[in-house]
């Protein structure tokens, strides 16, 4: 009896010491480690441009969903669409080209668009420009954003339909802001850029461009969040995109982006950027 | 330990140099620190700009995680021998570019300072948070060797700085004492006797003062000396005309006076002959008062040759030459007392002579001046009972002296600087016989002796005759062996 009192006296004082110490563990301890996701942002602008305008915007979407989300894109577009088609980044801000041609197929799913249309605008300088229209860019050089930019592939579509593909000699620069400044240095007539980096030129560097056309609407970039991010925290970034047009510091990033509210997003949307993607691969419209 | 010879050019030197080391080591310590801390600076900009150059492009790699675009400027940057390495590493502290091959995939090195380096850290980062670091080794030779270079530098510079300062100051120190020396070599020369040495120092400066305003002194001097000498030989010949003449004029009285004591001696003679034989041949024949008046004309003729008499002692006194040798005082006094005693065997004196005193003088003329001392004294204790008289050797103002004190008659103080006058008397003939002269031959011949002479006394309390004769001529005699006191 003595002997079986002792042993479950030894058992109690092990299972209090076992107790204690599971409660001093570094596991019990430590605060849990903040889960990490990326933000890649296909690179319209230059990167560190692009880091001024999106990393305010990880930052607080990572904040809304309690998550650390840093900012990163790529020096191309190509790179960029490789990086999509390597699944890199947890949530994506991609132009709608990018999207239907490796995001989607990569597994990211629409979380919420720019409220507008994207189009491709074709501008010239507001003062001493040497065509007035469209058709007068016959023979002209006309200077665009790199090869597979949504602006590029719309604008590249815009002149085949006013009949002056193969009549004007295009060149695709680094970004939009490479694009207007060819203009405004005389080294292209023309430029094809989107309404977004327009404004954001315009703000920064002043007036002294005008749009002579402008491309069919299609639904815009968008912010699509990998399957793999859980939903809780791609609802939450979802929610917090589309409401941001209603807070002050929600619009303050909106003026800072050139948008005025995201709107909710879904797959269908973009078939008729599939479409239009299709029939330019197919036909080869340049 | 005199570290430095004491002429001035070497002070001079050495007080400028010291000053200048001073202030040289001062500036130079100053410039190469300033030197440093500006090239220190100056590596510390270059090194923040390589940073700033570098941050753009790391800061593009880091956001679109595309590091070989990153990697040129690394390559690029260590051509610069002052890189040791340059690293890149993301938010998570991986290496993603460097250099180092092997650093790449690794932790991001401890950034702590190395031997012979140290690292450069920029931790980039957005808004969203930490991007990563951007870290470049520097080697802390470039440093070091500005240090070394500048040190070196500022040691060459101090002392070839420090050797031409002291160059120019021992140059200068000769060129300024060169000149004072010549006016001190002239101010030895006249200390010398050489009266005409001048120093011919000249100049717009304060040596050339110096020699100007020393050569006029010089000159003021040799004038001032030139007037004092003539006006001394001028003095000197009018001091050996007038005392020619003085000497002349003495002789002249003295012969005079002693023509005339000779002269006077013959019919006083006869006057004091014819008295006598008048008296004692025909005294019977003469009234009470003619014997009287015979009486009477006899002591003045008496008196009147003792005076002739004490004339002509003075006149040879004044005419004999001085012929110092020694002489017992003491014994020469004891036998003028004694004379005296023989003289007027009925007065009882008490005398007191001090023996052993001996004098350096003219025997002769120590006689008169004893005589004559003692004579008074004798003479003036007349009538005192017990008449006393000491003679001792006493010291005067460290001088010894020979005092003669009696306790006679005395005298009025008030009239004591009479008393060595001729023909002065503080007491009639009636009270006490005397000519006047004696005192006065007293007092000439301690004078040729050199000595001085003194009289201390009160009316009815006695008096006391001092005299001296000249340095070291009194002294008291060493007692022989086994000889004793009084």
């Amino acid at each position: 009896m003595r002997t079986v009192a002792r042993g479950r006296r030894r058992g109690g004082i092990v299972l209090i010491a076992a107790t204690l110490a599971m409660l001093a563990s570094p596991a019990v301890c430590a605060e849990p480690r903040q889960a990490h996701y990326v933000l890649g942002v296909f690179p319209y602008l230059p990167p560190v441009r692009l880091e001024q305008l999106y990393a305010p915007v990880a930052r607080a979407l990572g904040e809304t969903a309690g998550v650390r989300l840093s900012f990163r894109t790529r020096g191309s577009f190509e790179r960029f669409r490789e990086a999509l088609a390597e699944e890199r980044f947890d949530l994506v801000f991609v132009q709608p080209f990018d999207y239907v041609r490796a995001a989607a197929p990569a597994g990211y799913r629409p979380l919420a668009r720019w409220k507008g249309r994207l189009s491709a605008l074709v501008v010239t300088r507001a003062e001493g420009a040497p065509v007035r229209a469209l058709a007068e860019l016959r023979g002209w050089r006309v200077a665009m954003p790199p090869p597979d930019a949504a602006v590029s592939i719309l604008g590249r579509a815009l002149l085949a339909e006013r009949g002056l593909a193969g009549k004007v000699e295009t060149v695709h620069l680094r970004n939009h802001f490479a694009c207007i400044r060819q203009v405004l240095a005389y080294t292209a007539a023309a430029c094809v850029t989107a309404r977004s980096p327009l404004r954001v030129y315009r703000a920064r560097f002043g007036g002294g461009l005008r749009v002579i056309a402008e491309s069919r609407p299609i639904p815009p970039s968008l912010f699509a969040a990998h399957a793999r991010v859980p939903a809780g925290i791609a609802r939450k970034w979802r929610a917090a995109l589309l409401s941001w047009h209603e807070s002050e510091a929600g619009r303050r990033l909106l003026r800072g982006l050139g948008f005025d509210a995201f709107v909710p997003a879904n797959d269908g949307e973009y078939d008729v950027v599939r479409a239009i993607w299709r029939e330019f691969t197919e036909h080869g419209k340049t | 330990m005199k570290l430095l010879p004491r002429s001035l050019r070497y002070r001079i030197a050495a007080t400028i140099f010291a000053l200048e080391a001073v202030v040289l080591t001062v500036v130079i310590w100053q410039t190469t620190g300033f030197v440093r801390e500006a090239t220190e600076r100056q590596i510390e900009e270059m090194e923040r700009v390589t940073l700033q150059i570098l941050r753009g492009p790391a800061r593009e790699a880091l956001l679109t995680e595309e590091y070989d675009r990153f990697q040129p400027y690394i390559e690029r940057l260590l051509r610069d021998p002052h890189v040791v390495r340059a690293v890149l590493a993301d938010g998570e502290g991986r290496v993603v570019a460097a250099n180092d091959a092997r650093l790449v995939g690794g932790i991001l090195p401890s950034l702590e300072a190395g031997e012979g380096s140290y690292w450069r850290a920029e931790r980039l980062a957005n808004a969203a948070g930490p991007l990563g670091t951007l870290a470049v080794e520097f080697s802390s030779a470039p440093l070091a060797r500005i240090h070394a270079q500048a040190r070196n530098l500022g040691i060459g510079i101090g002392l070839s700085g420090m050797a031409v300062i002291a160059v120019v100051g021992v140059t200068f120190g000769m060129l300024l004492t060169r000149r004072l020396e010549r006016v001190a070599a002239a101010a030895q020369a006249m200390s010398r006797g050489e009266r005409g040495r001048r120093s011919g120092v000249r100049g717009d400066d304060e040596v050339g003062a110096l020699g100007a305003a020393f050569d006029h002194m010089a000159e003021r001097l040799e004038a001032d000396r030139r007037a004092l000498e003539e006006a001394r030989t001028a003095l000197e010949a009018r001091v050996r005309a007038r005392t020619a003449e003085l000497e002349r004029t003495n002789r002249e009285l003295e012969g005079f006076v002693s023509a005339v004591s000779h002269d006077l001696r013959a019919p006083l003679r006869a006057v004091q002959g014819f008295g006598e034989a008048l008296m004692e041949d025909h005294a019977a024949e003469l009234s009470p008062e003619a014997r009287k008046y015979l009486e009477r004309m006899h002591a003045a003729a008496e008196r009147m040759g003792q005076l002739i008499e004490d004339l002509l002692l003075l006149s040879r006194v004044s005419r004999s030459q001085l012929e110092r040798t020694r002489v017992d005082l003491s014994r020469m006094a004891e036998e003028v007392i004694e004379e005296l005693r023989t003289a007027e065997p009925g007065r009882a004196v008490e005398t007191h002579i001090a023996p052993g005193i001996e004098a350096e003088a003219d025997p002769r003329l120590l006689r008169v001046v004893l005589e004559n001392l003692l004579r008074n004294a004798w003479k003036f204790t007349r009538g005192r009972e017990p008449a006393r008289i000491e003679l001792t050797l006493e010291i005067e103002r460290g001088e010894p002296c020979v005092s003669v004190r009696d306790n006679g008659a005395g005298f009025d103080p008030r009239y004591a600087h009479k008393l060595f006058q001729p023909f002065q008397r503080l007491h009639s003939a009636q009270e006490f016989e005397g000519s006047g002269i004696g005192l006065s031959t007293v007092q000439r011949i301690v004078h040729m002796h050199g000595g001085r002479a003194w009289a201390e006394g009160r009316e009815g309390e006695g008096a006391r005759f001092c005299f001296t004769l000249g340095p070291r001529a009194l002294r008291l005699r060493a007692r022989p062996e086994g000889e004793g006191g009084d």
